[in-house]
């Protein structure tokens, strides 16, 4: 199309029909802890599927961008024991265009609830309900039936140990990112019981000595299914730290099937273009 | 005037003139006093009657700073310092929000110390003397600079100003702020003090000294003037002293950090903006990182989260209160696409809307999904529209292509993503939920009011041209990423600029492009207006006179609020973007109380 060839449509006698929405999916854990984060994973698709949603809020394991929310009952009641009702804010930036959903694409990314949850909720059993609200209305995520727990003494002293290295106001994403003085512990071990192995283990290959090649991919097998897709990224990033394209390959096979919103991600890891690829490189190029 | 003047009737300009009557009164000097002189032999007498003459002088207020003032041997001063000594004479002296007399951060104190000197010229101190200090609240002079327009003046000071926005006279007792301490005055320790209420307070005068410690009025833009005069059992000639106006502001430390391949940014320009809302930035001098970061956001975490972490790792004072953060860096992301945005249709379209809102399409802000056109083809690489009129153009961005097949052809639907206006601003707490709550929104045809579409907006016929705009390779001018807070996301003063952006750097030289000052103050001053707790696109001209320039958080295509219908916007400000704030913008930068953010809180302000 040249840039000034004018034409007309205003012939064109479109009705209308329904706007286009989001469908939003979640998948959560059967159990979560007092004090630690509140992972869930969640999942955005354009509806109808060839719509193309720009503008979106972009929630992410760093923030919710005002965009999530969630009804708390008792299972059984419907009286709603929290609720957080998101107001994201609908602002245009022409800088910055926000999350796009490309047609027939899907986004999807780990949340944590934690900084929403209501503080003193007692322990029990609850009804959840995910909620995402953008300038496409409000969608809902069926209720997911999950345990909420204090914190075992031996948690406690997890929290304890930890909590003083979260930097001032920060979360334990921030954590997750944060130098550490005495990069050697950053090895783990990693339980599967551990609610913040994932991100201790992030913590680890972004901000350990190792170089990612000389990591084991089994490490990451004591990660809760919850976290699959996220544990198939990094078996990719250590895959192409190795320079091991078959099995990089086969996991850009495997994610991209249920996960095309990793396209992305994926070709920046093998242009070696990722954040941890990129670590990884000034990493070897200190050593040598 | 002149030291020679002995009172009288003084002049000042033509048109207006104004007269002042001006009495003066002299400190007598100590003289000795004459009796009658006796013959020898005989014997006199005389009753001296010597009147008790004191003069009050102010020696120093501590928590006051001079504007512009340099103290020897600092070669980075803040846009204010400290002068021992200094009392406000020139009226612009500097009382801050949130600090303790060393100038150290302390949430919900603006205090000033002040010290009188009391000199006996004649007779005697009774014992009985105490300095009786007395706090005026003066009018706020702002709104009568004549740059300031007339139309803004009752917005930042109703006070002055009738129902109709007519002016009045400069009354006092305007300040909107109260004490955080009760009671205001506080006993300087050796001083006992004696409170008669917020206004007055008396002091013992201990040889010859007196100090008084007062609690200041919580809100930037208050002002004060305080008087030191002698209260006596006793009669006694007092030559009184009095402060000049003293105001109350912000002040916030901004870290300017730099990476080393960076363009170095403006910020020397940007502070004096801000002045004008009472909020003083200093600038730091620049924290050069040791090595560049050409793209801060790599595949991993969001553009925020990447960005925060930086400023976190980078910046020395990333989480102290009192500071903000301003980096310059390269560039915010690798571009996705090498292409630049560009025309991909110039077509005539149908505006068409009311849709029934069915599907998954539904709740809150579903109904920002009003207008839309249909074009042949697939147009799902859309980004942007500009509309074409009557000689008219507006802009607006394409929320959601729909790519559709009908009878073999393909068409796409394009909804609209309205322009939105924050016009209204209550009590910002800095969380973005706030600033936006009363965010109202302008489509073509139709403008909606928060609560139902209603005829308005742009005004556009059915019919128009349209050309669209392709997602290209964009590339971010700037980024502050908030801080999470009990409202989800809070604005909180850490802001990046990326000078490698073609507004700023000529990609083919590398050098700066000739805008580069202006631009670069236009988007610093715009995010760290956001600090403050500030929606943007508030649709109104800036406060200034006369009028030429929009608000300085507007967009550069906006179209303005029309004054006399806000259901429509009118056009003629494209591209006018000025350096100044509207009147609203500066009296609720005025007005924001920082240390209640609780982004900001969290991390110890």
């Amino acid at each position: 199309m040249e840039d000034e060839e004018e034409r007309d449509d205003s012939d064109i006698d479109d009705p209308g029909g329904p706007p286009p929405g989001v469908l939003f999916r979640a998948a959560m854990l059967p159990e979560y802890i007092r004090g630690f984060p509140l992972h869930a994973a969640i999942t955005l698709r354009p509806d109808p599927p060839g719509a193309t949603l720009r503008l979106l809020p972009w929630p992410t394991l760093a923030s919710t961008a005002n965009a999530i929310g969630y009804l708390l009952t008792e299972p059984g009641s419907p009286h709603t024991v929290a609720e957080r009702i998101p107001r994201p804010v609908i602002a245009m930036d022409p800088d910055d265009p926000g999350l796009t959903l490309p047609s027939h694409g899907a986004y999807r990314t780990l949340i944590d609830l934690a900084p929403l949850w209501p503080p003193h909720l007692p322990a029990g059993q609850y009804r959840l309900t995910l909620l995402f609200i953008s300038g496409f209305g409000r969608a809902e995520t069926a209720p997911f039936e999950i345990a909420y727990r204090d914190p075992t003494l031996e948690e406690q002293r997890t929290l304890d140990d930890r909590r003083p290295e979260i930097p001032r106001g920060g979360t334990w994403f921030v954590w997750s990112r944060a130098p550490a003085a005495d990069k050697p512990t950053l090895r783990g071990p990693f339980a599967a019981n551990d609610p913040l192995a994932y991100l201790a283990l992030q913590r680890w290959f972004l901000r350990g000595d190792d170089d990612l090649a000389d990591i084991a991919p089994s490490t990451l097998d004591v990660l809760p299914p919850l976290y699959a897709p996220e544990a198939d990224l990094l078996r990719a990033e250590l895959a192409r730290a190795r320079g091991d394209l078959p099995t990089f390959d086969a996991l850009e096979q495997r994610l991209l099937a249920d996960h095309p919103g990793f396209r992305a991600h994926l070709d920046d890891i093998r242009d070696g273009h990722s954040e941890l690829q990129e670590i990884n490189e000034a990493r070897r190029a200190r050593k040598r | 005037m002149p030291s020679s003047f002995i009172g009288g009737e003084m002049g000042f300009g033509t048109t207006p003139r104004v007269t002042v009557h001006i009495t003066r009164r002299d400190v007598p000097r100590a003289a000795a006093a004459r009796v009658p002189r006796a013959a020898p032999g005989s014997t006199t007498r005389a009753t001296l009657a010597i009147p008790n003459t004191l003069v009050v002088e102010l020696t120093d207020i501590r928590g006051l700073y001079k504007p512009g003032h340099v103290p020897a041997g600092v070669t980075h001063p803040r846009r204010s310092e400290r002068l021992p000594g200094y009392l406000s004479e020139d009226h612009k002296g500097r009382i801050f929000l949130n600090r303790d007399l060393d100038n150290n951060y302390a949430r919900d104190q603006q205090q000033i110390e002040i010290t009188a000197r009391v000199s006996v010229v004649r007779g005697m101190l009774p014992a009985s003397a105490k300095i009786k200090w007395t706090v005026t609240d003066p009018d706020d002079t702002f709104d009568a600079d004549p740059s300031v327009h007339r139309e803004s003046a009752p917005v930042v000071d109703p006070g002055d100003h009738d129902a109709s926005g007519a002016p009045t006279g400069a009354l006092p007792r305007d300040n909107r702020g109260t004490f955080d301490h009760s009671p205001r005055w506080e006993e300087v320790s050796g001083f006992p003090i004696d409170i008669t209420d917020d206004a007055e307070a008396k002091t013992d005068i201990v040889s010859g000294e007196s100090k008084v410690l007062i609690h200041c009025p919580n809100t930037a833009g208050d002002d004060l003037l305080v008087t030191a005069t002698i209260d006596s059992s006793v009669p006694v000639e007092v030559f009184g002293a009095s402060t000049g106006v003293m105001t109350v502001w912000h002040r916030v430390d901004v870290e300017y950090v730099k990476m080393p391949s960076a363009l170095d940014l403006p910020v020397d320009q940007v502070p004096p903006f801000f002045e004008e809302a009472c909020a003083e930035l200093s600038f730091s001098a620049p924290t050069v990182v040791k090595k560049n970061t050409p793209f801060m956001h790599l595949s991993g975490p969001s553009r925020d989260a990447s960005f925060s972490q930086y400023i976190d790792n980078n910046a020395v004072h990333a989480r102290d209160p009192g500071w903000f953060v301003v980096v310059a860096a390269m560039e915010g992301e690798r571009p996705a696409s090498t292409r630049d945005s560009r025309v991909i249709l110039n077509s005539r379209v149908r505006l068409r809307d009311n849709i029934s809102y069915t599907g998954s399409a539904v709740g809150a802000h579903a109904y920002l999904l009003k207008e839309f056109f249909t074009v042949r083809g697939d147009f799902s690489n859309a980004i942007a529209a500009t509309f074409l009129w009557d000689g008219k153009e507006a802009r607006f961005l394409i929320m959601a292509p729909v790519v559709m097949e009908l009878n073999g052809e393909t068409y796409t639907r394009l909804w609209i993503w309205p322009n939105d206006h924050t016009a209204q601003i209550d009590s910002p707490d800095g969380s973005l939920d706030q600033a936006y709550l009363h965010q109202k929104f302008y489509s073509p045809r139709y403008h909606h009011d928060g609560a139902a579409w209603v005829p308005g907006g742009y005004g556009m016929p059915d019919r128009v041209r349209v050309k669209l705009l392709s997602a290209g390779a964009s590339s971010l001018q700037g980024n502050s990423p908030p801080l999470p807070g009990a409202r989800g996301d809070y604005f909180c003063g850490r802001t990046v600029v990326f000078t490698h952006h073609t507004t700023f750097r000529d990609p083919e030289t590398g050098h700066r492009t000739p805008d580069y000052d202006s631009e670069g103050v236009r988007i610093i001053s715009h995010e760290l207006v956001h600090a403050f707790g500030m929606p943007h696109r508030c649709g109104y001209l800036d406060h200034r006179a006369p009028r030429r320039r929009t608000c300085r958080m507007n967009y550069t295509f906006d179209w303005m609020l029309d004054p006399a219908d806000h259901t429509r916007v009118i056009p003629g400000f494209t591209d006018r973007i000025g350096p100044h704030l509207c009147p609203l913008h500066l009296l609720r930068v005025r007005t924001v109380h920082l240390e209640d953010n609780d982004a900001l809180h969290t991390v110890g302000w």
